[in-house]
């Protein structure tokens, strides 16, 4: 087993510790990192979603910011802002908490647009430009955004677009029984992060990310893939088909999920394993329901 | 059967290959043949154009019965290719007038297949076959436009198709050619109605013949040396020789039987003469030939090369000659009378040499004095020289002095016979084109020439280019060479464009390999294919047992390309291999759905069958490796086939289960 897939377990493992029982999600939110893809997470408060980015942030030994959205929030809040310093007699930038490598823009869908684009268009192009002066954002960057999809009055809810510029979206849901009862009987969750070893390094997550493209990708998977986004194309039920970019999107989760299951080429069953979390927040169905991604899924034959 | 009406798009497309395709008769066809097809065919596209149908039965009938009866008046019969080919057209024209329904396109469209190929029974050259493989691929595109279904492919993918189709084609045409049976003589004689060779020389020569030939630029026959060509004033190409003179027009006479040897000295020349046809039936081989490969072939009295019958096809013919030869026997009586006959006319010419003769008794002196006449008066070379009438020699030697070469060579041979020296004229061409490009050489009408041939005792024939003694650059280049600049002649612009003159020399040179590779395949060249296929003993059976062998191969490799095409889930063993490795595990109540992956379906059939777990586990594993990943996998596709063929699932059974 090479180093790569021994670090990757280790973090897997450990990350399964702190939050129990979603060990399909967290694969999930690693294959987005990995993928260099954000990550939106949708899901009622207190089922843990600051706690796993918290928990991603300290494993991987990656610097670590908080953003909540209000519906007051400035761009200038999320991105930062020049202060005139009377000693030296200049304008210094003081950097905004987007200036680290796993932001937490928590309930997103409460901020106005303009501060939501301020944060979506710093996700795309990895740089903050303020008075015409461009700060590169540092490296790796990585946005875990969440939204919460019960209470919808006072929210500016993303559209469309803008879901598009995030690769995943995944929901955390309630825990199972077993896991909710070891969460009740055991330690402090905030004292169980604090406590966490770094295992990576920006470096090492960097060379992981790189490992992602060097995994191959055959004609025939090409041709599945191809044969999906077709038929989101053309389903009846779907009310806008898959982007090229939505396409890149799910070829490149699909290797970074085949990095993490230890193979050196993506077969089918990866891109089905990610198609959900790629796709659900694209694609505007009349049924949202997971199975109806499961059908178009059932849809397509693998060629 | 469709009837829906057709577009006005589908008849245009049809009219224009009906066009092309008459367009290749265009030299053979009577003009009011053409007149009539291309009436029809505009009237029924004006027509259609106004949205309106083909006109009245009555007006058809009266038409095509009209046509009918006028090809009748002008053939005297149906039958033969000018007939039939008349008849074709206008029938096509004719049918098109009348379309309706995508019927009446179909037999337009099969006309002009017919009229495609009976264009090549006119002629064989390769830029004719190129016109027709165009109309046919055209003419194919717009049927197929009219077959398919909806509105039918637009003109840019039916012209992919209708190409893919004829690419298709290939290996079967060339099957075909290389092994359909040759007859060793054609069913039928190409036209010879005298107006498709018109140019090139005649068994007469009239002051002014040669400078009309010198301003064509057809090709007369084009020569491949074994080795190296003799030098340029060796390059005399032997044609007609002219014995009989009525004071203006010379003529072939008596030819004297069989020619007597002539002893060969220097070195022999061997080469490839390729002929065009002609009128005649000689054969232009270089001065003087000695052997030749040509079944009926003889060299005349006065040595010429000849065969029975008119060159009514292009010919090659290999040749050995020699420039230089003796001919130690004495003339006999009968040439001597044939070519010192008295000459009728020309008086002055007559009395000029009586009174040279006189002071020469001696032949060669004679000779000499005579050819010392043409370099020191001033005679002029020229292509235009002025018309002469009656008494031509006497006009040309004593008022005008303006001449080419005929006039020099009949002025000059007179002279001599009138010494009583026996003397005719030799024509035929001299010099050529090196095609450098092919390594042969072009002789074109326009190095037509006309020379002398004298009898002196004890040397026997000798040649005597009077023509060198005006201008000897003029026996060194080309015609075209020795003229003057205010000559008119064809080639002249082409010594100005030297690329010009390149590209037409490489043109040249690929009708050349054309003739060469195509047109003279034949039944020898056939038997030495098979020979080159180690089939003992050739003949037309086993030719046949070849070619069936072929086509049968050639049909086999299309309907396997054309399988593979339309499944192409076959084409691969490893997709084979894994559907039967589904089928197996289907047929013990495991299916795998279409959308399922190999490692899924393995892990499911895992848990429904732990005892085949393992083994299809590996299975999937291998098909996954092969079929997603990268190369230089562990295992081969044959491999993975053999594994599946031995796997045998059993169906679980009552027993096995508790």
């Amino acid at each position: 087993m090479s180093t790569a897939q021994t670090e990757i377990d280790a973090v897997l493992a450990q990350i399964n510790r702190v939050i129990l029982g979603k060990d399909a999600q967290i694969r999930l939110c690693l294959t987005c990192l990995l993928a260099r893809g954000h990550l939106l997470i949708e899901d009622i408060p207190g089922v843990g979603k600051t706690t796993l980015a918290h928990a991603f942030a300290k494993t991987l030994g990656l610097s670590y910011q908080r953003v909540q959205f209000t519906s007051d929030l400035l761009p200038a809040d999320v991105l930062g802002v020049s202060i005139y310093d009377r000693e030296t007699g200049k304008f210094r930038f003081q950097r905004g908490p987007i200036f680290a490598q796993l932001v937490l823009a928590d309930e997103i869908n409460r901020a106005s647009p303009k501060a939501q684009s301020a944060l979506l268009e710093a996700m795309e192009e990895h740089q903050v430009t303020l008075d015409g002066e461009s700060m590169p954002l540092p490296k790796p960057f990585f946005v875990i955004a969440t939204q919460n999809p019960q209470d919808q009055v006072g929210t500016f809810p993303l559209p469309e677009s803008q879901l598009d510029r995030f690769l995943m979206r995944v929901h955390l849901g309630y825990p199972a029984a077993a896991a909710e009862r070891e969460l009740l009987s055991g330690v402090e969750r905030r004292d169980l992060v604090n406590a966490l070893s770094t295992i990576a390094s920006a470096d090492s997550l960097r060379a992981l990310q790189a490992r992602v493209l060097e995994v191959h990708v055959s004609p025939a998977l090409l041709d599945y893939v191809q044969a999906l986004v077709a038929h989101t194309r053309h389903a009846s039920g779907l009310n806008v088909g898959l982007s090229p970019r939505a396409a890149i999107g799910m070829l490149r989760a699909a290797r970074a999920w085949a990095l993490i299951a230890g193979r050196d080429a993506v077969i089918p069953e990866h891109v089905q394993a990610v198609f959900a979390a790629v796709v659900e927040h694209r694609v505007r169905q009349r049924d949202s329901s997971p199975a109806a991604v499961a059908r178009l899924l059932e849809a397509v034959p693998i060629p | 059967m469709n009837h829906k009406p057709i577009s006005f798009d589908h008849l245009l497309g049809v009219s224009a290959c009906l066009a092309m395709a008459v367009a290749a008769h265009l030299g053979s066809l009577p003009v009011w043949v053409l007149v009539t097809v291309a009436m029809a065919g505009g009237i029924r596209l004006l027509l259609a154009y106004r949205g309106r149908s083909a006109p009245p039965r009555a007006i058809r009938l009266a038409v095509a019965a009209l046509a009918i009866a006028l090809v009748f008046a002008q053939f005297r019969t149906f039958n033969g290719l000018s007939a039939g080919t008349a008849l074709l057209a206008l029938m096509a024209g004719l049918k098109l007038f009348e379309a309706e329904t995508p019927r009446d396109i179909y037999i337009v469209t099969l006309s002009i297949y017919f009229l495609s190929v009976s264009a090549l029974l006119q002629s064989d050259s390769f830029w004719l076959l190129a016109y027709l493989i165009v109309i046919l691929w055209l003419t194919t595109a717009s049927l197929l436009r009219l077959t398919t279904r909806h509105s039918g492919p637009d003109w840019r993918r039916a012209l992919r198709y209708a190409g893919r189709i004829l690419v298709q084609g290939l290996p079967l045409a060339l099957a075909l050619w290389l092994l359909f049976p040759r007859l060793a003589a054609p069913l039928w004689h190409l036209p010879d109605d005298g107006s498709s060779a018109a140019t090139g020389l005649s068994d007469t020569l009239s002051p002014g013949d040669i400078d009309q030939l010198v301003q064509s630029d057809e090709v007369a026959f084009r020569v491949r040396f074994a080795a190296a060509p003799p030098p340029p004033l060796e390059r005399y190409w032997r044609g007609p020789v002219m014995h009989d003179f009525d004071g203006h027009t010379w003529r072939r006479a008596y030819s004297g039987g069989a020619a007597p040897p002539l002893q060969p000295q220097g070195p022999a020349y061997r080469y490839t003469v390729s002929m065009e046809p002609h009128r005649h039936n000689w054969i232009f081989a270089l001065d003087w030939p000695a052997r030749w490969d040509l079944p009926g072939g003889r060299l005349t009295g006065d040595y010429t090369l000849v065969q029975r019958d008119p060159l009514s096809r292009p010919i090659d013919v290999a040749v050995t000659s020699y420039t230089h030869v003796q001919n130690p026997a004495a003339l006999g009586t009968l040439l001597r009378k044939r070519d010192t006959a008295p000459l009728r006319g020309n008086p002055r010419t007559l009395q000029f040499a009586h009174t040279l003769r006189a002071q020469h008794p001696d032949d060669v002196e004679y000779l000499r004095s005579v050819l010392a006449i043409f370099t020191q008066q001033p005679f002029y070379y020229t292509l235009t020289p002025p018309k002469l009438a009656g008494n031509s020699v006497d006009a040309f030697l004593f008022d005008t002095k303006r001449g080419f070469c005929g006039h020099y060579a009949s002025a000059f041979a007179v002279l001599m016979r009138a010494a009583g020296i026996p003397a005719h004229i030799v024509t035929g061409y001299q010099g050529g084109t090196f095609n450098r490009f092919a390594d042969y050489w072009i002789v074109r009408q326009s190095d037509a020439h006309a020379w002398v041939e004298v009898w002196i005792e004890g040397q026997g024939w000798l040649r005597i280019d009077p023509t060198s003694a005006i201008a000897p650059n003029r026996v060194e280049q080309s015609a075209a060479g020795a003229l003057s600049a205010d000559e008119p002649l064809v080639s002249r612009w082409q010594r100005r464009t030297p690329w010009l003159a390149d590209t037409r020399l490489r043109l040249d040179a690929l009708g050349q390999l054309w003739r060469e590779r195509i047109l003279l395949f034949d039944q020898d060249s056939q038997s030495r294919l098979l020979e080159w296929l180690h089939i003992p003993e050739p003949d037309g059976q086993k030719l046949v047992l070849v070619m069936a062998a072929a086509l049968t191969l050639v049909m086999c490799w299309l309907t396997w390309s054309v399988r593979r095409e339309i499944e192409p889930a076959r084409r691969e063993l490893l997709l084979r291999a894994y559907s039967r490795l589904c089928a197996k595990l289907a047929a013990v109540g495991i299916p795998r759905p279409l959308h399922e992956g190999a490692e899924a379906y393995a892990m499911r059939v895992a848990e429904r069958r732990p005892d085949l777990g393992p083994t299809v586990a590996a299975l999937c594993r291998q098909y996954s490796r092969l079929r997603y990943g990268a190369a230089g996998a562990r295992i081969t596709v044959a491999q993975f086939d053999a594994a599946v063929r031995a796997f045998r699932p059993r169906a679980r059974t009552r027993a096995a289960r508790a």
